[in-house]
């Protein structure tokens, strides 16, 4: 089906254009409800999880169970599903402030993830009415718990290779189901599963079955680096009747489902992820302040503060991406619901068309996450090593982030495979974008006009960018011309394209949310300045690193020789006193005792 | 006339509070500079005693007043005698302590008497012309200089900020005030007063605090300081986390959610200084922290400390003050 | 049974407090919330309409526009209505003038039990309420820790140095909260939105009849309490610490 949606929201459109500042989301743009809503997710946090994260953490069956349900009743899990249903049908971005919020709680952030996500959202999206009765209501007030069975012992990236089988018993009513699931989240507890497997070996499709049923066994719990807390168990099906009933959505249509919560799955994980970012921010910044050494505040240290820098300029970055996209997902929903009620079919083709910058946002959030507790770790020192300081377990649950939801290496591809289909295709007018450039830098290049814009460097830099990615990108394509097989073998070209494309848009992201505050004359948008600023070196230096390694890895002589010097025309970054700047970032993130940008105490 | 000043002699279990006389010098200032008489005000039954003691307080006069309707505190009966005397007396400026009874009836007194109060004053900076006091604000993160914009005025005042007045050689006249509230204004009914453990140095009032936090490990932690505090006659108070973590009641509490102290001598063993702690006791005078790591934020404030462990330190601390208390 | 609850939105007591160019705490870069113990008495309120002694309760803040998010998370909370008395040239109004507009809302609404907290966490006064209480003439018990309303009276158990009074008051009465009266709730996502559609009135002190006096105290000067240096710190073997710190504890700072 085709949906109608404003150009802004053209996936990956931002590479082509400017967006105007004023259609971004950003956190300062939150709502009075939205507003009740941290606090109620923060007070929950801190009422419900933090006093007992120790005995959570040795994995409690009962007790985690037993907090899901308090989450039930604190309304956590009623964020997405339709009021008809028993939730309250929220749009993306009021879901967002929540995941957000609970996203630095480590496994209980994961079992809460998969409750409101992949145990949800497959009958949400593609159930029939009577199993969205039998099932929604319950899913969203925490009577049950659910999880989700794709990944197989066999099969893990490589999703739909499942080996579980599934064939119609004699008289029609059941399903045999045969096989087994690894890593599936909430295992031990759920009470739900919707589980993947092939009628007849081939058509791949989803069941939804209770715990219980006789033959299928939940195995012992995994014991794992990180998100301790949470359930991960395997799952294995001998002869599991499945009443037809039970069958969730189409026989042989089970990708569609799968590839579709994915979308949905990537950008709430990068949101979550953010959460993190600041969480392990704030501790680092405390435990600084408190902590002296040779009489002097860590956090007075001008290495600990280029740190420091480090973390708020990326999760200022991840957090304005992540609204940016959520909020542009919103709309666009709104927008394909223009006349009438969006439909379900139209939510999901909608985040297909933004489905790259949910990827983005996974990869981006989840390392600079890895970055930060990393950072928050020797901040603390020796005492980071010790499972007493919280950033020790905040360091391993991190790293699971790089895995699920996608590896990052199959998001980066997804990145630029999906993008080079959409302008192959003509979806995204990339290639008449990529011979403008070509055509340009036969001669001078055209000046940048940022006249009388804030932050014109920083535009200067995100518009030469952009720039040298068609330019970049267009001379790789062109070598694989017209065979796109070729290039998707290519992995290091389409993740380091993938790696140019994410720092556009992380970086993009924070100016204009940056410039937003500047345009409102709000007194903080000096520090909102000084971040977007500091990820601009780190993004520029991504960026122009990543176009240099791809023109040396697919060209060679007299032809690198030019691409080179193309590379030098637009590679022009404004100078930026690093040492200056961090310490001054550094300086608002300690007197806010953690991430400066907080808009809600 | 109305440049008298009245000092509210407040009355517990059988005796004059400690902070009255810090009031006395409080006051004293005031009537100079106003050129007015200070007086002091008993409300009670059969307190003939006390108003006697009273007298040696170093005020210029003593009023009381008796009646049946005051034998129990309530703050409709109190601030109706309060109001009554202060009337009779012509005073002008009305001090209390910041005391619960304080906190209670001087607001009633206030709104009766239809002029100003400031709460809570932890100093005086000037008393010519408008006087101006110093009072916390923001949990201890700020003080505030007030000025009463009137001449008639009520002001409550934390107990230990100002010195006690040293007591008079001759003691001043007493009179016996007629004046009763109607009982049937009093629609408050005392149906019990439970009195926590008796005999104890009440926490806000007190000279010497001794407090315990985590670092004590356990309800045993406290019995284990309690010596300590009995050697200085000091109060036992402890952090939020001990009381928490259930080693000792909540009234014990001292911070942001507990109580506000401002003792001369603050002893914290085993409490690492959370702001929220140091919100309800970072005036104290002096501060002494103990504990075994170095960091702890308490030292930051503390004008004394020992690196050590409390369990080791307390016992010869305790022969230390009896030697010199009692030696 | 109605009840009312004064609230009052304050700083966060976490809030680091920093003056601005006009020697004033900046209130542009603190965040607010329902001051603590009012969120008590609001929590209390709502017990007692679940318990069924009360049928309604409105919660009333004299503030400025930002103070309906507080408002708000009130009724949320379960507070059936809330009215705002605009503070608009009220900013610098004493507790003499809060109580005087506060008492004349409350008066034209009508109420059985007036609720609130006994003490705001930033200006640390507890005055207001016990002058609302007096300007209607009703009998008060003050600083709570549990309460019992029933046949037209109110039992309260008070806080005081060193003793609990139990004292029984009819109604209407005001009652305020210490900290031990209950935990209150966090408001659930459903009662958020639902709290979206319940009324929020924006009144002027005018709409009561009122013309807010003067005030008769007044702020002249904040100041931040200098930093202390750190402490002095003996060494030693715990003998040797504890002897030096009693001789300092007598002959430097002179407290024992």
């Amino acid at each position: 089906m085709t949906v109608e949606i404003r150009p802004r929201i053209k996936g990956y459109s931002f590479l082509l254009e400017e967006t105007d500042p004023a259609l971004v989301f950003t956190p300062e743009d939150f709502t009075d409800e939205h507003r009740q809503f941290i606090r109620t997710t923060r007070e929950f946090v801190d009422q419900e999880i933090e006093p007992i994260r120790e005995e959570l953490e040795k994995l409690d069956r009962d007790l985690l169970k037993n907090t899901l349900k308090k989450a039930g009743e604190a309304g956590l899990f009623m964020i997405e599903v339709p009021e008809q249903y028993g939730g309250l049908g929220l749009d993306l971005i009021s879901q967002m402030v929540v995941i957000e919020n609970l996203g630095g709680s480590g496994g209980f952030a994961v079992a809460y993830g998969v409750q409101i996500g992949i145990g949800s959202e497959p009958i949400l999206f593609f159930g029939n009415d009577e199993q969205k009765q039998r099932y929604l209501p319950r899913l969203a007030s925490g009577e049950i718990i659910g999880a989700y069975g794709l990944t197989e012992p066999g099969s893990g990236s490589d999703a739909l290779a499942a080996r579980t089988s599934a064939a119609l018993s004699e008289d029609g009513k059941h399903y045999i189901l045969n096989g087994s699931k690894v890593f599936i989240s909430n295992g031990g507890i759920a009470d739900l599963y919707t589980v993947f497997g092939k009628v007849n070996g081939e058509h791949f499709t989803a069941f939804l079955i209770e715990r219980g049923a006789p033959g299928f066994s939940i195995g012992a719990e995994e014991d794992k680096m990180g998100i301790k807390s949470s359930s991960t168990t395997t799952l294995t099906f001998q002869d599991v009747k499945v009443p037809v009933e039970n069958v969730l959505g189409e026989i042989g249509k089970g990708h569609k489902i799968a590839l579709n919560i994915l979308n949905l799955g990537r950008i709430k994980l990068g949101v979550g992820v953010g959460g993190g970012i600041k969480q392990a921010l704030g501790r680092a910044v405390r435990y600084g302040i408190q902590r002296k050494q040779f009489n002097t505040r860590l956090v007075d240290f001008p290495l600990i503060r280029q740190k420091i820098a480090g973390m708020v300029a990326r999760a200022y970055a991840s957090e304005s991406m992540g609204y940016r996209t959520s909020g542009d997902i919103d709309e666009a929903i709104r927008a394909a619901g223009a006349h009438g009620e969006p439909t379900l079919d139209r939510q999901l083709a909608t985040l297909e068309e933004l489905s790259g910058e949910c990827a983005i946002n996974k990869v981006f959030d989840s390392e600079c996450l890895d970055w930060v507790v990393d950072e928050a770790v020797q901040i603390h020192g020796g005492y980071g090593f010790i499972a007493e300081y919280k950033v020790e377990a905040g360091y391993r649950d991190a790293r699971i982030s790089r895995i699920y939801e996608g590896t990052n290496e199959i998001n980066r591809l997804f990145i630029s495979g999906n993008l080079f289909k959409r302008a192959m295709t003509g979806r995204l007018p990339l290639i008449g974008a990529v011979q403008k450039i070509q055509a340009a830098v036969l001669s001078p290049l055209e000046p940048y006009d940022g006249a009388g814009k804030p932050l014109a460097d920083v535009a200067e830099a995100i518009f030469n960018a952009k720039r040298l990615y068609l330019f970049v990108g267009g001379v790789i394509a062109q070598r694989f011309m017209p065979d796109m097989d070729r290039i998707s073998k290519e992995q290091e070209a389409l993740a380091w394209m993938a790696d140019m494309v994410i720092h556009i848009y992380a970086l993009e992201s924070a100016y204009l949310r940056a410039v937003k505050r500047i345009e409102a004359g709000d007194p903080p948008a000096e520090s909102h300045a000084d971040a977007v600023r500091y990820q601009m070196l780190d993004s520029t230096a991504v960026i122009e690193q990543s176009a240099r390694t791809l023109l040396e890895g697919y060209f060679a002589d007299d032809s690198l020789k030019t691409n080179l010097a193309v590379l030098r025309k637009f590679a022009k970054w404004p100078h930026v006193n690093r040492v200056e700047l961090g310490r001054k970032l550094a300086k608002a993130a300690v007197e806010a005792e953690g991430y400066p940008f907080e808009v809600v105490s | 006339m109305s440049n008298d000043i009245l000092v509210f002699v407040e009355l517990q279990n059988g005796d004059i509070r400690k902070v009255t006389p810090q009031l006395v010098s409080a006051a004293r200032p005031l009537a100079e500079a106003r050129g007015g008489k200070l007086h002091a005000l008993l409300v009670g039954e059969g307190i003939g005693e006390l108003a006697r003691k009273a007298a040696t307080l170093g005020v210029d006069s003593v009023a009381v007043v008796e009646d049946p309707s005051l034998a129990d505190y309530t703050a409709e009966a109190y601030a109706e005698a309060i109001t009554q005397a202060s009337k009779r007396l012509g005073a002008g400026a009305l001090l209390f302590g910041n005391t619960s009874i304080g906190k209670d009836t001087a607001p009633r007194v206030a709104q009766r008497l239809g002029v100003g109060m400031i709460s809570d004053v932890t100093g005086t900076i000037s008393t010519g012309g408008n006087p101006i006091f110093k009072r916390p604000v923001y949990a201890g993160k700020a003080v505030t200089h007030v000025e009463v914009l009137e001449s008639s005025f009520v002001i409550s005042v934390r107990a230990n900020s100002y010195p006690s007045a040293p007591a008079a050689a001759s003691p001043a006249p007493i009179q016996s005030l007629a004046v009763a509230p109607d009982p049937s204004k009093i629609r408050t009914k005392v149906k019990e007063v439970v009195v926590r453990a008796a005999g104890k140095v009440d926490l806000t009032e007190a000279d010497i605090i001794v407090s315990g936090g985590m670092g004590v490990k356990g309800p045993e932690g406290f019995e284990f300081l309690r010596p300590l505090a009995e050697v200085l006659g000091a109060a036992l108070g402890s952090s939020r986390a001990a009381v928490l973590a259930g080693y000792i009641h909540p009234s014990h509490q001292v911070g942001q959610t507990g109580k506000t102290v401002s003792p001369s001598l603050y002893i914290a063993c085993g409490i690492s200084g959370a702001i929220q702690h140091k919100a309800g006791m970072s005036t104290s005078k002096c501060i002494v922290a103990i504990n075994t790591d170095p960091e702890a934020p308490m030292f930051e404030i503390a004008d004394y400390g020992i690196v050590g462990d409390l369990f080791e330190v307390v016992p010869p601390l305790i022969e230390e003050f009896k030697k010199l208390l009692h030696g | 049974m109605k009840i009312v609850v004064l609230m009052k939105q304050t700083f966060t007591t976490e809030a680091r407090i920093e003056l601005d160019g006009s020697g004033k705490p900046n209130d542009s870069k603190v965040k607010k919330v329902v001051n603590p113990y009012d969120e008590f008495a609001v929590e209390e309120a709502i017990q007692l309409v679940e318990r069924k002694v009360a049928e309604k309760v409105t919660v009333v803040c004299l503030g400025p526009a930002s103070a309906e998010e507080a408002l708000r998370q009130c009724l949320a909370m379960g507070a059936d209505e809330a009215v705002r008395v605009d503070s608009a040239g009220l900013e610098e109004a004493d507790s003499s003038v809060v109580a005087s507009v506060l008492a004349g809302a409350v008066k034209s609404m009508g109420y059985d039990l007036l609720l609130a907290g006994y003490v705001a966490v930033d200006d640390n006064a507890a005055q207001v309420a016990v002058r609302v209480a007096e300007l209607l003439d009703i009998p008060q018990i003050n600083v709570v820790s549990k309460l019992e309303v029933a046949n037209g009276t109110a039992t309260g158990w008070r806080e005081a140095d060193g003793r609990t009074e139990v004292l029984e008051v009819p109604l209407p009465a005001l009652v305020t909260a210490d900290k031990s009266l209950n935990k209150p709730r966090y408001p659930t996502l459903p009662n958020i939105m639902k709290a979206k559609k319940k009324p929020l009135e924006i009144k002027a002190p005018a709409d009561f009849g009122i013309n807010p006096p003067a005030s008769k105290t007044r702020v002249v000067k904040y100041e931040l309490p200098p930093p202390k240096s750190g402490a002095k710190i003996f060494k030693g073997t715990p003998a040797e610490a504890a002897a030096a710190l009693v001789k300092a504890l007598r002959e430097e700072a002179k407290v024992v």
